[in-house]
């Protein structure tokens, strides 16, 4: 396959890492690595380069990796699809006079980089071809993960950001989920309404053996579910054997999140979009029909 | 002291069909402000009418639609003194480094603003970049993911909510910002709100009056209907019949 000849990793997390470090070295002969987080190398990786403090924000930190990057010239830069991530693609694409090509899933090289990504909220599949440099933020599981190796004598870099200064960070205690990996889900709507309706779904979730997710809304507005269980275009994406929706609308942003066998939906409203995306539905309310049918279920 | 909240008109994604060769057809849709920038409107309108002296600017690039009147006033009803949108065919398929040109030029063209903020992400792309590339092009400190947002001694506190933890930091003027959703709720606009916003002065640009052309980077090659899984669609009532049968549809699956 025809390479380009250098290329940037920029990423965090050391999942992230290895498996960019694998595609990057797919389309370019030469790798370079900035690690936002822990000094983590991988096969394939020619150059490391690492924070002088990864516990401050990388945000201190924006100015020196667009200018290293820019010297350099590289004709692909593959950032880690995460909130920080995206912000220095961005950063980076500006310097480099292009877009960000986001969310992609797809990526292939002739000479430029075309890559796949959703619009519309999931509606339709956007194909895009780069400039002459390349910024692709890449949705983790694209590649398969390079080997780990020992970072060894990384070009530490040193905070260049003056007018932002750093006061806190406070890590979240959010349970770990298995919701992207479930073989069944049970997914609450804003129609469960509150908590007694909500312990309702996860009683069902419990005799069906599923995880719980949750539309955005629940999770951000009503704040019913952590937002690491909401599904969607934003959100995680599901591919379940079994889906159950309980009071969820079926907008497309939501619905795209999810490529299930089976589709189940209980809605109150016959018209929700919901019922033209399932298999089965019921229209009916959930506070009257969770009871029955877990009675059901356990007989 | 002068703040520009970014807003773009999309069209809601529900009236969405696509034509024969794939590409979408908006003819039919309603057009409305991207969900997420109203999050971003509220946020800055709040730290407006703490201020004294503090002129709010709503700004969006697009084709015809940013002269649409109702959008005009939903938008000046929601705070804003005034309103500017740029104007041109092109902007509605420009990729968001040719957005972030035509916003940053706009700012410019304003004059003396300390602060542009944005929504997480517009409601029909959401590449989530047009903040980061406008603040990146005006050379001014710039932060995505920002949940609080809060003027203090003429520097900004800004809370970032990122996926492993949340960072305050201090941020110096003038500076772009792009909001999380969930930063604050939009207002409901008042019938009062409503009737005053028609008053408030509104400016279009054509493309031509500012110092970029609008054309994109990254080149769309080609924008298809995603192939949708066929599904039986069986829709019962809620009596005992179709409760057995949901129960029996869900044995089948476990
Ligand atoms: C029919 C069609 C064809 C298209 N063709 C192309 C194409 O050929 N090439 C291409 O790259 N893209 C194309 N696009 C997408 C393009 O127009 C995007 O809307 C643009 O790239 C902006 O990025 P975004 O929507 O992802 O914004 P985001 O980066 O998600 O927006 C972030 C924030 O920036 C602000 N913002 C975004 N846009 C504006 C605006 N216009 N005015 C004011 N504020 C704004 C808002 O506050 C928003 O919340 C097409 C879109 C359509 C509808
Ligand atoms: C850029 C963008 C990205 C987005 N990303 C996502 C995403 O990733 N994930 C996501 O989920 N959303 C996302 N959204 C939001 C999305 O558009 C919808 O607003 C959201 O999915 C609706 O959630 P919902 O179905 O819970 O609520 P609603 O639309 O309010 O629906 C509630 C449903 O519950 C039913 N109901 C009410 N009461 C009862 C009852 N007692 N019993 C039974 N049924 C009842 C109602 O009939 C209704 O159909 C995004 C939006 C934008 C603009």
């Amino acid at each position: 396959m025809e390479k380009c000849k250098s290329s940037f990793v920029v990423a965090a997390g050391k999942g992230a890492i290895l498996e960019l470090a694998a595609g990057a070295a797919q389309f370019a002969e030469k790798v370079s690595l900035v690690a936002l987080a822990a000094p983590v190398s991988a096969q394939g990786i020619d150059a490391v380069y690492t924070l002088e403090d990864p516990n401050a924000s990388v945000a201190l930190y924006a100015k020196a990796i667009v200018k290293l990057i820019c010297e350099q010239k590289p004709e692909l830069v593959l950032v880690e699809q995460s909130r920080n991530g995206r912000l220095l693609a961005g950063l980076i694409a500006a310097a480099f006079g292009t877009s960000v090509q986001t969310d992609v899933s797809e990526i292939e090289y002739d000479g430029a980089f075309v890559t796949k990504r959703a619009g519309y909220g999931g509606l339709a599949v956007k194909v895009e071809r780069s400039a002459e440099t390349a910024v692709i933020c890449v949705s983790s599981g694209s590649f398969p993960a390079a080997g780990e190796v020992p970072c060894e004598a990384p070009v530490v870099l040193k905070a260049e950001g003056e007018g932002i200064t750093f006061v806190e960070k406070k890590e979240k205690l959010q349970q770990r989920t298995n919701l992207s990996a479930a073989r069944r889900v049970v997914c609450v709507g804003r129609g469960i309404g509150d908590e007694e309706k909500l312990a309702l779904a996860e009683e069902l979730a419990g005799v069906i053996e599923a995880e719980m997710g949750c539309t955005r809304p629940v999770a951000e507005e009503d704040h019913l579910m952590p937002t690491n269980r909401y599904i969607g275009v934003s959100g995680v994406s599901v591919k379940p054997e079994l889906y159950v929706a309980v009071g969820v609308s079926g907008q497309v942003q939501h619905t795209s999140g999810v490529s299930a066998t089976r589709v189940i939906a209980i809605n109150k409203d016959e018209h929700a979009p919901i019922f033209s995306e399932c298999d089965f539905g019921v229209v009916g309310e959930a506070k009257d029909v969770l009871p029955k049918l877990i009675a059901l279920l356990k007989d | 002291m002068k703040i520009v909240a970014c807003y773009k008109l999309v069209p809601d994604e529900n009236q969405i069909s696509f034509k024969q060769q794939g590409m979408p057809d908006l003819s039919a849709c309603e057009w409305q402000i991207g969900q997420y920038d109203l999050c971003a409107i509220e946020a800055v309108a709040r730290i407006a009418e703490k201020q004294d002296d503090c002129q709010l600017i709503a700004l969006t690039a697009g084709a015809d639609i940013v002269e649409n009147s109702k959008l005009k006033k939903s938008v000046l009803s929601r705070g804003p003194h005034e309103m500017v949108a740029v104007k041109d065919e092109k902007l509605g398929f420009a990729d968001s480094y040719a957005v972030a040109k035509v916003l940053a030029e706009a700012v410019e063209s304003i004059g003396d603003v300390s602060l542009v903020v944005f929504g997480e992400g517009s409601g029909d792309v959401y590449a989530q970049q047009v903040g980061n590339l406008t603040g990146a092009l005006l050379g001014w400190n710039t932060l995505n993911a920002v949940s609080s947002l809060e003027l203090v001694d003429g520097e900004l506190v800004v809370e970032r909510n990122l996926e492993d933890c949340t960072e305050t930091l201090k941020v110096a003027l003038p500076a772009a910002v792009s909001v999380t959703s969930n930063i604050c709720l939009p207002r409901l606009a008042s019938m009062k709100e409503i009737l005053k916003a028609g008053k408030k002065p509104s400016t279009i640009k054509a493309l031509d009056e500012l110092n970029t052309d609008g054309v994109s980077r990254v080149e769309t090659v080609s924008l298809a209907a995603k192939s949708k899984a066929q599904r039986d669609c069986t829709v019962v009532a809620a009596d005992d019949e179709g409760l057995e049968r949901l129960a029996a549809e869900i044995r089948k699956m476990i």
